[in-house]
């Protein structure tokens, strides 16, 4: 585990020492010091603007670091050939794998924690107090984020970076609409009144499509239970259960991609 | 001391290598290789391009996987910690992690062996004054020339004071005084009873420091043995004689020897040694005059284009 844990602090001194990290990181803190600036668009709604424009940008800007860090970190290796002296050491494989994984996750979390805190203190400048649900929200985005970290970190270990990139940002759309997949898969569940007496004519074609859709809702990450920022809006609270139950479910997700992606870097020749 | 009693480091049994070309093609890089590394000897592997040294050397070091065949390496397979823990490696051309300065590098490395912080900066100090590259320690390592990385390379190779050492061109883009300090570097660690493993394509240099020799060539071994074995077979007598007539050239050409005519003189090569007495006599009997009697053999490169043109493959190194 030691080698995994010296892998995982160079990872992350790596990461925070390239231009695109501060270029992108930098861009994020502009844009959600500046959220309040742009709250007079949506007069009267000012809170709610700089927690949806704050939360909004990291996730994208959360999005576009660990895709890239993530995509790059394998490829880069095997490019540089920088993994041919790392594996002569006494480093097992899964250990190089989960150091490349802990680094990101480092990297990931040192960036939402910065872009969160700002975040915090610009919303509770115009809301003029504290709200834990803001708080929530960004540990919030900082699963989601490592989740989708997680899945191109495992591409990266098969896949050349454009793939990676594609890969890792399909999943994270698709992810975004799980619950919609799982709607369109299962209708008679949602579906309800005089549209649902349709649903018993439908051909085997719709029925083998439905099949397929749920498929892909049980191995996509259920990216929207995230996503808070309806509840925040319409219930005004984020429930402590949904918070754990979604960490939880990020730490299981997290876990499983990488025993994945264990299993394909095992064999990997370079 | 006879192979049987030496201690063998890595062993390569009937090693088969197929790399996947897409399709369901494959292409060979290795066909039933079989050799021996013994402890406390500088072992060469030359061949020229797409000869599958770095194969080899991949398979030693557990970074690709033989299609066939075994590899062993102190008497485990190569993916084994406990083996990692014994080696260092020193690639073709190294790369490391440029954001880095030498400290850095040398530190992490430590670090991937378990040393506490006052052993890696003790080995650091070391290493550093040992490659020569002290001044530039707090250099980033994206600064660095060729050769600055190819000795700072060595240096993370010899963190962990390895009792085996692979080297793959370690004097490829160094000065002629970095190349000989490393070729005497190369010396004092065979002599400490370390045991190297060199890739390289500067065959004098493998001439002059290797015990044994393999020459590959398209995947398979078309020589191997020690350097004496290797060049002895190509030894001959030479003999430079003058005023010798065509009678005694006759009589010469009759024992068995090849006769060149330079300038004035006369160049006569004599492959059976043992003869050259005979030879002697023929020439003064005639009134000749024998200049110089001397043995010679072919450089390792002679040997290496002949075994590379008899497999009929190209040469290029």
């Amino acid at each position: 585990m030691r080698s995994g844990l010296v892998i995982a602090m160079n990872t992350f001194q790596e990461a925070i020492r390239r231009k695109f990290f501060w270029v992108v990181f930098l861009f994020a803190l502009v844009a959600i010091a500046s959220a309040n600036l742009f709250s007079g668009i949506a007069p009267g709604e000012e809170k709610v603007f700089v927690f949806d424009f704050g939360l909004g940008s990291i996730t994208l800007f959360g999005m576009l670091i660990v895709v890239f860090l993530g995509a790059t970190m394998i490829p880069s290796e095997v490019e540089r050939r920088t993994i041919f002296t790392i594996l002569s050491k006494p480093v097992k494989r899964w250990q190089f794998l989960l150091g490349k994984f802990l680094g990101l996750s480092l990297t990931t979390l040192v960036t939402v924690a910065a872009m969160g805190i700002l975040l915090i203190a610009v919303h509770a400048y115009v809301a003029k107090g504290f709200d834990a649900n803001v708080c929530k929200a960004v540990i919030l985005s900082f699963f989601q984020l490592l989740i989708v970290g997680a899945i191109a970190l495992a591409a990266s270990t098969r896949g050349s970076l454009a793939f990676n990139i594609v890969f890792a940002v399909l999943i994270y759309f698709v992810g975004s609409q799980s619950s919609s997949l799982l709607t369109l898969a299962e209708p008679e569940k949602h579906i309800v009144g005089e549209r649902a007496q349709h649903l018993e004519t439908v051909s085997w074609k719709v029925y083998a499509f439905r099949g397929v859709l749920k498929t892909i809702y049980w191995f996509v990450p259920h990216l929207d239970n995230f996503d808070v920022r309806q509840a925040v809006v319409t219930e005004g609270v984020v429930p402590w259960q949904t918070l754990v139950n979604c960490i939880l479910y990020g730490l299981l997700y997290c876990l499983i991609v990488l025993l994945v992606a264990i299993l394909l870097f095992q064999d990997q020749e370079f | 001391m006879s192979e049987e009693s030496k201690e063998v480091i890595v062993e390569l049994r009937n090693v088969r290598k197929e790399y996947p070309t897409g399709w369901g093609g494959t292409i060979l890089a290795l066909d039933n290789v079989s050799f021996e590394v013994y402890r406390g000897e500088i072992f060469g592997l030359v061949g020229p391009n797409g000869s599958g040294k770095t194969t080899t050397l991949k398979l030693i070091l557990g970074l690709i996987f033989p299609t066939a065949g075994e590899v062993k390496v102190f008497g485990s397979t190569p993916y084994d910690i406990q083996v990692k823990n014994r080696i260092g490696f020193l690639p073709d051309g190294p790369y490391f992690y440029d954001f880095l300065n030498a400290d850095e590098l040398l530190d992490f490395y430590g670090r991937l062996f378990g040393y506490s912080k006052s052993e890696r900066k003790e080995k650091t100090e070391e290493l550093l004054e040992l490659v020569g590259m002290k001044q530039f320690r707090k250099m980033p390592l994206r600064n660095y020339s060729k050769g600055m990385m190819q000795r700072i390379g060595l240096a993370q190779a010899l963190i962990n004071d390895p009792e085996l050492l692979l080297l793959d061109e370690p004097t490829t883009g160094i000065d002629p005084i970095g190349a000989h300090d490393i070729k005497q570097l190369m010396l004092k660690l065979r002599d400490q009873g370390k045991t190297i493993f060199l890739c390289s394509h500067l065959l004098a240099d493998v001439q002059m420091i290797c015990d044994r020799v393999v020459i590959l060539n398209l995947g398979r071994v078309i020589r191997k043995g020690t350097i004496k074995e290797l060049l002895e077979p190509t030894a001959v007598t030479e003999i430079l004689a003058s005023e010798v007539n065509d009678e005694a050239l006759q009589r010469i050409a009759a024992i068995g020897a090849t006769t060149t005519k330079t300038d004035s003189n006369i160049l006569i090569r004599l492959k059976e040694h043992e003869k050259t007495p005979d030879v002697i006599d023929v020439i003064r009997s005639f009134g000749g005059h024998v200049i110089s009697v001397s043995q010679v053999t072919e450089t390792l490169e002679d040997v290496f284009i002949k075994a590379v043109r008899e497999s009929g493959m190209p040469e290029t190194t």
